[in-house]
């Protein structure tokens, strides 16, 4: 074989390839942007105070280079203390109640404004966040856009655990098998407490379940209700409940996670 | 019917036959009694480069008289002797060893030559047989150490090999000749074949679409069978093995026997592993951030079992195998990917070797008729498989728009029966020219329920023939190979459609979510190479190949979320026939203690299969934005690099490297999941080898490079510089028996980085960290080894 030959046909391959992936196409990589976003008409930052059984106006301005397509409007509550966008930041979710909204609306052109109003329940209170995305017609999609709604709701009863056997009560909480669970906190409410309800879940059963008549009071000391831990072994994941019904007939919810071991 | 194909292929090729006697025979290991694989014989006066196949078989044609046969092997003393030969002549030559140490890829085969009608072969690593760290959990894994193969992971247990950047229904996997079918419901489920079973393999880098269809389009990776035993030869092997990147434990044992014409081979391999580590503490997915417990995957437990029998029957001429396969999975899925994820669900049980809700099962049956008969210069294989694929995907029951809740944790069942039959003519020829014929045909009839859904029923049916000449003509001082294929396939899916329940979960209507299809894909494919000596021991192939890969029944009629890759994916009816021109350039050569291959290549494809960001969100609440396969021009080009250098007899020296550019053309951006520049460097020592110790030490060091040519929307990733270390030895108790072990430490340094082919980078979830390992081989022999 002549080499000359061969070097003539690698030159040839590489320029060929070199060649054709340079004639790059006028290409739209560009997402679409979410340019303001009012609330009930006041512009929108990383938070904003809302109230539970009122109505949210959500305008939301977008534009894109070429031609917007859809907008994704989610509304979801923190119960977990999820955070969005990578942050580092970890805390327990504070949202009470149940409310989600998912809507996806249809955009034309290069500018668009989009109002959309929802009802906010008045069973809800915490942490909420409105979360939107736009996507293109090409495909490109926003970066995600997150606002952070604490609803005020003076509708339910405040149910504020803050230490149980001096750790804080809204992370993990250790404690020793069988040992006395000793709380300290406060249960309000303006209307009047009714019932303070105690459940304990353990192995997928309650295992210690205790309901206390707060007579209509305003507020209610937590530690109330200590109590020792029953015989569930050892390296044990548990959940104590707490229900809190005013004389309105609402009720509020905490969850209070617990490691035996 | 063996003489009507001979007459036939001759028709179709006629070729005159030289008054040429043959030498053939084997080359063997002295010491092993083993094939010596790749092996270059030259003769005195004969031009041609022979290289032992898999068997150590030789075969050359000369004309009667005094040559001078030698033969080189790296591994091996130099070999050199006269011999007269005056009529055929079968003889048998056995190769002292050098004790050298080897890199575990070779690139021997390469020197072969035989490019198997312009199919530009193959590179080959081993098996349970040569016990290296590099036999991973997965077939995709144990393969990424050939350059130019990357494997795709579709979840901590799940892989997909993948070669030049491309894989799925394009790469072609083929046991004993038969595609394995058992994953066939999204482009990237991984393939749950038993890497331990996996003894020899070869790897087609490229269209290798004339011999196998159009499902290897961009390669194909064939396993074959064991090398057959000596006449009342036994093997028996036990092998176990721990990992500490999710504490697991596997185990094994093969027997292997030989009565005159019969022979028995049987396995078992057992594995069961717990959730894996992962050097991180949060992932994201659907926009939400969530943390990881304790640096630990919750549910990504998981078991796998299989069993394989081979009965072979080898007298004279004929040998008739009969394989039986069974591979039976459990794996756990990731809670923060299915549905919405929430931080309750990744508390988990506490229990990492539990594998609860949500989770994958998984079982492949295979069962495959496979004869052969070699008389003198002609072949015939016929082939014929039966398989059946199920796949559960389980998790906690829900539904959606006041859908009623499922009474079972069955989110996804799918069923797919498989059935191929193939045959294949070889008639050699003088000069060491080829011909050969086949044909393959194939039917996939799939089902799926479940209360989620994913793809319809669907029924393909595809049928090929083929016929090529290895020695077409000699061009440049080096010879054409090549051969045409004919395909069809007509598939057809079913419609789907969901019931919608209004707020008293009444059905007030339904949604269609896949309309019926009912395609006809007819094709044809081929290939012409040009390979060529020069100098003294290098070689050039040249392949110029078109392939040909119809769309499948998930591309076309797909849509649900895959959570695999976490994303909703819709399939797209109107997709036709994918085709690429492919140029293929492979440099080979050795001196005396260095090996190298560059292989360079380019292709352009029309009508380029790819899942494309749609212009639209999912409707499905736990689903982002939409992506629907779609179509568009494309231009694929890259290298790849491998040099072996045999510094002193106990030191080996190995350096790769690989580049991929795959670029679409309409949209003007990158094709998704390209892999990153990529270049690998390791050592071997074997310091005791002039005592016949086969103690070795190896180091290998991994260096990739940041992705920055992605598709819209998909994320880039940062380069990352791995440390890898293994020792291993061999001990002889007995004559007959001998004892491998291993240890292996992968990510020395832990380190935290995103695999641009993860599914997993989907999450911003690294790959996992350090990973300490040990093997441990019985191997016993009665007597050793020998074709």
């Amino acid at each position: 074989m002549k080499t000359s030959t061969f070097r003539f046909a690698l030159v040839l391959l590489f320029a060929g390839a070199v060649s054709l992936s340079s004639c790059k196409k006028d290409n739209d990589e560009e997402a679409p942007t979410i340019t303001e976003v009012r609330i009930n008409g006041q512009l929108a930052g990383e938070q904003i105070h809302i109230d539970a059984a009122s109505t949210i106006e959500i305008q939301i301005k977008l534009t894109d280079n070429e031609a917007l397509s859809q907008l994704k409007i989610d509304i979801h509550g923190n119960d977990d203390g999820h955070t969005h966008g990578g942050e580092e930041e970890a805390h327990s979710g504070s949202a009470q109640g149940s409310w989600d909204e998912l809507a996806i609306v249809q955009l034309t052109g290069t500018e668009q404004t989009i109002t959309r109003s929802f009802i906010v329940p008045n069973t809800v209170r915490g942490e909420w966040h409105l979360s939107l995305r736009a996507i293109d017609s090409k495909g490109n999609e926003s970066p995600e856009r997150l606002i952070e709604l604490d609803i005020d709701n003076d509708f339910l009863p405040v149910i504020d655990v803050e230490t149980i056997n001096g750790q804080a009560a809204d992370m993990e909480v250790e404690v020793a098998p069988l040992a006395a669970l000793e709380f300290v906190g406060v249960i309000t409410d303006a209307a009047g407490l009714t019932a303070i309800h105690f459940e304990l879940e353990a192995n997928g059963a309650v295992v210690y379940e205790m309901e206390y008549d707060a007579a209509g009071a305003p507020s209610w000391d937590v530690s109330t209700a200590n109590f020792a831990l029953p015989d569930l072994g050892s390296a044990v994941h548990a959940e104590l409940h707490i229900h809190a019904t005013n004389s309105g007939g609402f009720e509020t919810h905490e969850e209070i996670e617990l490691h035996i071991e | 019917m063996f003489r009507l194909i001979s007459a036939l292929s001759l028709l179709l090729l006629p070729i005159a036959v030289a008054a040429q006697i043959e030498l053939s025979g084997h080359v063997l290991s002295e010491t092993t009694r083993r094939p010596v694989v790749g092996a270059v014989v030259t003769v005195s006066g004969n031009d041609q480069l022979n290289v032992t196949d898999e068997s150590g078989h030789f075969q050359i044609e000369l004309f009667p008289g005094r040559h001078v046969i030698s033969i080189q092997h790296l591994a091996h003393k130099f070999y050199v002797d006269t011999l007269v030969v005056q009529q055929n002549l079968h003889r048998d030559f056995y190769l002292i060893d050098r004790n050298v140490a080897l890199a575990s890829v070779t690139i021997a085969a390469t020197r072969a030559g035989q490019s198997e009608g312009g199919i530009v072969p193959v590179q080959m690593i081993p098996g349970l047989a040569e016990f290296t760290s590099d036999v991973n959990l997965h077939l995709g894994a144990m393969l990424r150490s050939v350059p130019g193969v990357s494997s795709v992971n579709t979840g901590v247990s799940g892989g997909q090999p993948w070669i030049r950047g491309l894989g799925g229904n394009r790469v072609g996997i083929f046991v004993d000749g038969v595609p394995q079918q058992n994953q066939q419901w999204a482009v990237d489920h991984g393939s749950d074949l038993d890497p331990w079973m996996a003894d020899k393999i070869r790897i087609y880098k490229g269209p290798a679409t004339l011999r196998f269809g159009p499902n290897a389009a961009a390669g194909a990776i064939a396993i074959d069978v064991p090398d057959t035993l000596r006449q009342s030869a036994m093997q028996v092997s036990a092998f176990s093995r721990y990992q500490s990147v999710n504490d697991g434990i596997e185990g094994g044992v093969q027997f292997r026997k030989r009565w005159k014409a019969l022979q028995i081979e049987a396995r078992l391999t057992q594995r069961g592993f717990a959730d894996y580590h992962v050097p991180a503490e949060r992932f994201t997915h659907l926009g939400r951030t969530l943390p990881i417990r304790e640096q630990r995957l919750v549910n990504t437990s998981g078991a796998m079992n299989a069993q394989q029998l081979r009965v072979r029957y080898l007298k004279g001429k004929h040998d008739l195998r009969l394989d039986v396969r069974r591979s039976d999975q459990l794996s756990g899925i990731f809670p923060g990917i299915f549905g919405i994820p929430s931080v309750p669900a990744l508390n988990g049980d506490g229990e990492p070797r539990v594998t609860q809700l949500p989770r994958v099962t998984s079982l492949h049956q295979t069962a495959s008729l496979n004869y052969e008969r070699k008389v003198r210069n002609r072949s015939l294989s016929i082939i014929a498989g039966a398989q059946q694929a199920r796949r559960t995907e389980q998790g906690p029951p829900h539904a959606h728009s006041n859908a009623p809740l499922p009474d079972d944790a069955i989110a996804l069942d799918l069923g797919l029966n498989a059935f191929f039959a193939a045959v294949h003519f070889e008639q050699q020829l003088a000069n060491a020219r080829k011909t050969f014929i086949g044909a393959q045909a194939e039917l996939l009839d799939s089902r799926s329920g479940g209360w989620e859904f994913l793809v319809s029923d669907y029924t393909t049916q595809t049928a090929g023939v083929y016929a090529g000449m290895e020695g077409i003509a000699k061009l440049w001082g080096g010879r054409v190979d090549g051969g045409l294929r004919l395909d069809a396939a007509h598939t057809t899916t079913r419609d789907f459609s969901q019931p919608v329940y209004n707020e008293l979960q009444e059905v007030v209507g339904s949604a269609v979510l896949a309309a019926a299809t009912n395609r006809n894909f007819p094709g044809w494919s081929g290939s012409v190479s040009w390979c060529a000596p020069f100098k003294k021991h290098h070689q050039a192939t040249v392949q110029l190949a078109r392939s040909i890969r119809f769309p499948s029944p998930y591309e076309l009629a797909a849509n649900g979320v895959h959570h695999g890759t976490f994303r909703h994916e819709q399939g797209q009816a109107q997709l036709n026939t994918e085709t690429g021109y492919q140029l293929d350039v492979r440099y080979t050569g050795y001196t005396g203690s260095v090996e190298w291959e560059l292989s360079p290549f380019v292709g352009y494809y029309d009508n380029f299969i790819y899942l494309r960001p749609a212009a639209e969100f999912s409707p499905l609440p736990h689903a982002g934005q939409l992506y629907r396969f779609d179509q568009s021009d494309a231009l694929r080009s890259g290298a790849e690099l491998l040099v072996n250098w045999n510094a002193f007899d106990a030191l080996a020296l190995s350096l790769t490297g690989e580049y991929v550019s795959s670029y679409n053309l309409n949209e003007g951006v990158s094709t998704p999941w390209t892999p990153p520049l990529k270049s690998e460097a390791s050592i071997k020592w074997l310091p005791f080898a002039k005592r016949g110790s086969d103690l070795h030490l190896s180091v290998r060091y991994t260096a990739v490079a940041a992705q920055n040519a992605i598709d819209r929307n998909e994320q880039s990733t940062q380069g990352y510089q791995l440390l890898s270390a293994g020792v291993g030895a061999t001990i002889r108790p007995t004559q007959a028996g001998r004892i491998k072990i291993a240890a292996f430490v992968n990510n020395l340094f832990n380190q935290q980085y995103i695999d641009h082919l993860s599914r997993y980078k989907l999450l911003n979830l690294p790959e996992p960290g350090r990973n300490v390992g040990i093997m441990i081989l019985y191997e016993f022999n009665k007597p050793q080894l020998t074709v």
